[in-house]
């Protein structure tokens, strides 16, 4: 069923699309896109389809080599982003483009020019903001620097950017990966709100649940091709997955109960404080055994990242013990703990996991570079030599384990997708067998293929024996990979839950201080 | 890229002598006094290599600081500290010299030492206390020149000559580089300084140090991340800087000078910034720049003589040079947008 406002202007139509990066990769193969006034358009695709790309060649951070762009009708050739925010085009990417050192105001104004001349003035854009923000239900606080936010507030803040230039055409590149379910059904609420104003939002997005929720058309690009373009009532969740992949899915691995129960993560009472130096974790206290998933469920911002920052050795914690395996690692350095079999998968990977300008074989030999086999060692002592032979053959052996899609272990880490950068700190994460996998956000920015691959490696590592502190925003992956499951809300443990006591609502009623369990002791 | 420098290094002096030439100076008198400084004769070869020789030392004492990205612009100061340390050993044995086989290493053994102390200073105060090593290196490099300029008029002092000369004895000349190529001053010192950047580049990519220092060098929250002790991989990058730099003052003074003047304090660590950053970082690239550096130093002192031209021009011209080259590999990467 075609909609009735195709035959207005189209926001955007691009036509013929080509775009070619150095190492003959066709990222945009002839792909046309129309996006309509005042729709909501879903882009759908695995990573390494193109849809970032063409989104980024309509934004004008990329020239196109071939095609054509019109915007309301006009022809566009964009030399560079600010060329398109000039016809109202916005764009909120998946990895933030924000300033650490500066207010959440100064960022949003960054580029624009002063109300009064050279002189700058922020408490006009704190005003503006705090409005825009009320407005849309984006809270956030225009005087805090954003070093200091959670990644859920930082996509507050983009969003804000594009809103605060009077964006026409909103293009949001995985906004709700960082938002829990309430707050998703809010923002899409919000989106909503933009669209009967008229703004025409494009939703670059790998799940499908929010293609049909929310979007009135959607259009799948596979390898760089456009597959199909059709209207959201036209077609179901399998019908999108099959033109997304072109092949079934295959479901998620059997859970298989272990019996292992020894306890290997143990939390007392433990205190954290943030960057601000206030309280970000109050308290806490549980165990993680060996054989099992304990998921982490709760709003960006509520104290996990101290939490895990705490439990990996990147912040001292105030008070409270935290055991590992019966050591306790309270104030030990990271080296110390990675000693004791800590294998940890951060959420910004390419600022806390990877060094993007070593090439793989290098990123792969970053936690035990000076020990034996990497390393040649005098009287079994002392480090001499990195041993290249070893290097390339652990380098070669986690390319073909994990399939890593690569030109070999020389290529520069920054050549990689967002998919094969995690299979990348996966081989090496797991490599030395680690009795204690912590990792958060394990999928975000993943398409199917990898998402299914590294949620069926953690429940592989939870059979092998491993213990597992899951932190995932993605409720749905959680609940299906956790064993149980911890809701923090404000710094504590609100609930913690056992298998047949999990159910999304309940979840998300503890996830935003609606509900508190209390603990038995 | 690489053909872009090497051509940014013959085209740049050329331009100058086009400058010179419309100054009113015959260009082709130049060009020739240019290249016989360089590598027309024995003498302009030999001076451009003594002249390389310090330079490349301390570049590459500050390639493996700036890998790791800690600002060491006291290559100035650790050299001259170097040379204090090696003097004041020397000055033990002055009247009664030990072998050569013995002065030569253990003196220049000290100069490395007295370098790599001095660089752990601002080493430490950067990684315990976060104070920036720009401001701290520049500082100490003061402290360096005064001590300097105080001892070779007291302490240091030859006592032994008429008249009140701030400068130290000469050296016996067990102390002196032997000479590879007669009647010039062409000395070991080249030998060592090559060597050292072999080395340079086997820690850098072939040891676990030098795998932390770049680690820490392109992303420190990665490596911290990984369990890489921050601290300690900044004060080994200072310290190692310092030393590299240390030796090249003993190397200078041992080789060029065979006395402690206050010419020791010649703004060679500054020059040798430079040569680092035209090396791109990199041992091989720092083995080229520094004898390009050489080669400028002594070609257009050999220009200066046979133009009569002052010394202000000369060194004015060596800047010149080094802007083109850089605006000449910026231009290479320039692109411009089709709209």
């Amino acid at each position: 069923m075609v909609d009735a406002i195709s035959n207005e202007t189209p926001a955007v139509v691009m036509r013929g699309i080509v775009k070619r990066f150095p190492g003959g990769v066709v990222a945009n193969d002839m792909v046309d896109f129309e996006l309509h006034a005042g729709e909501i358009h879903g882009l759908l695709g695995e990573n390494g389809a193109g849809k970032t790309t063409l989104m980024n060649i309509l934004y004008g951070f990329y020239q196109p080599d071939a095609g054509s762009i019109e915007i309301f009708g006009q022809p566009a050739a964009f030399r560079s982003p600010s060329d398109a925010i000039k016809r109202g085009i916005g764009m909120v990417h998946q990895h933030f483009k924000l300033v650490s050192d500066m207010t959440v105001a100064e960022n949003v104004v960054l580029g624009l020019k002063s109300p009064r001349g050279i002189l700058t003035d922020i408490a006009s854009a704190d005003t503006r903001i705090s409005r825009l923000s009320e407005q849309h239900g984006l809270h956030v606080d225009p005087k805090i620097q954003i070093w200091q936010l959670a990644v859920g507030e930082l996509q507050r803040v983009e969003i804000l950017k594009a809103l605060y230039r009077e964006a026409k055409v909103l293009i949001l590149d995985e906004p709700t990966s960082v938002l829990a379910p309430t707050e998703v059904s809010d923002f899409f609420n919000s989106l909503r709100g933009l669209k009967n104003t008229g703004i025409s939002i494009v939703l670059i997005t790998h799940k499908l649940d929010e293609v049909m929720d929310v979007t009135d058309r959607v259009t799948v690009l596979r390898k760089g091709r456009k597959v199909a373009t059709q209207a959201t009532q036209a077609v179901n969740k399998e019908k999108l997955a099959h033109m997304m992949v072109g092949e079934e899915i295959p479901p998620i691995a059997d859970k298989t109960r272990t019996s292992e129960r020894e306890v290997v993560l143990q939390l007392e009472q433990l205190s954290v404080f943030d960057d601000r130096g206030l309280e970000a974790v109050k308290g806490v206290t549980f165990e993680v055994r060996r054989g099992e998933i304990l998921g982490i469920a709760g709003v960006s911002g509520n104290g996990q990242r101290e939490l895990v920052q705490a439990i990996v050795g990147l912040r001292r914690s105030s008070s409270g013990s935290l055991k590992f395996a019966g050591v306790d690692i309270t104030g030990k350095s990271p080296r110390r703990i990675i000693d004791l079999g800590l294998a940890y998968v951060p959420e910004n990977r390419t600022e806390d996991a990877i060094i993007t300008d070593f090439r793989l074989d290098e990123n792969m030999i970053l936690k035990d570079f000076d020990k034996p086999p990497i390393c040649n060692m005098l009287a079994d002592k002392v480090p001499t030599l990195l041993n290249s032979k070893e290097i390339t053959h652990r380098g070669e052996e986690a390319i073909k384990q994990f399939n890593i899609k690569t030109t070999g272990i020389s290529a520069k880490a920054r050549s990689l997708s967002g998919g094969n950068l995690q299979k990348l700190i996966l081989a090496r994460e797991l490599s030395g067998q680690p009795s204690l996998i912590v990792v958060s956000q394990p999928t975000r920015g993943l398409d199917v293929a990898a998402t299914e691959y590294v949620r069926s490696i953690l429940v592989q590592q939870r059979n092998r024996g491993a213990a597992v502190l899951l932190v995932d925003e993605d409720l749905a992956e959680l609940i299906t990979l956790s064993d149980r499951v911890a809701v923090m809300y404000k710094g504590q443990v609100v609930g913690l839950l056992e298998p047949g006591q999990f159910n999304m609502e309940e979840i998300g009623l503890l996830m935003t201080g609606a509900k508190k369990i209390s603990m038995a002791a | 890229m690489l053909t872009v420098t090497l051509l940014a290094y013959i085209v740049s002096p050329l331009v100058v002598l086009v400058v010179l030439g419309a100054a009113g100076k015959n260009p082709l008198v130049a060009l020739d006094a240019l290249y016989r400084g360089t590598v027309g004769t024995e003498a302009g070869f030999a001076e451009s290599i003594v002249q390389a020789t310090p330079l490349m030392l301390m570049a590459i004492g500050l390639v493996i600081a700036f890998r790791c990205k800690v600002w060491n612009i006291g290559a100035e100061g650790q050299q001259v500290f170097g040379a204090i340390v090696l003097t004041w050993f020397v000055l033990l044995f002055l009247k009664d010299p030990l072998p050569s086989y013995v002065m030569i290493p253990v003196a220049l053994f000290l100069s490395l030492v007295g370098g790599g102390l001095f660089a752990a200073v601002p080493g430490l105060l950067k990684s315990r206390l976060g104070i920036n090593e720009v401001i701290t290196t520049i500082m100490m490099n003061y402290v360096a020149i005064d001590a300097l300029n105080w001892l070779v008029r007291g302490p240091f002092q030859d006592k032994s000559i008429p008249g009140s000369y701030p400068e130290s004895p000469i050296f016996p000349r067990e102390t002196s580089l032997p000479i590879i190529l007669r009647q010039s001053s062409l000395n070991v010192g080249i030998i060592v300084s090559v060597v050292s950047c072999v080395l340079a580049y086997y820690i850098l990519f072939k040891t676990p140090l030098g795998y932390t220092i770049r680690a820490v060098g392109l992303n420190p929250s990665a490596a911290r991340t990984s369990g890489i002790p921050i601290k300690r991989v900044v004060n080994s990058a200072m310290v190692l800087s310092g030393a590299l730099c240390g030796l090249g003052g003993g190397v200078y003074i041992l080789g060029i000078t065979h006395e402690l003047l206050p010419e020791q304090a010649s703004g060679i660590g500054y020059t040798a910034v430079v040569v680092a950053l035209l090396g791109n970082l990199h041992p091989l690239g720092v083995i080229f720049s520094s004898i390009f550096f050489g080669g400028l130093i002594s070609g257009m002192s050999s220009v200066e003589r046979a133009l009569q031209i002052p010394r202000t021009l000369s060194l004015l011209s060596q800047g010149i040079i080094i802007v083109l080259i850089l605006i000449i590999q910026v231009l290479a990467r320039y692109e411009v947008r089709r709209s």
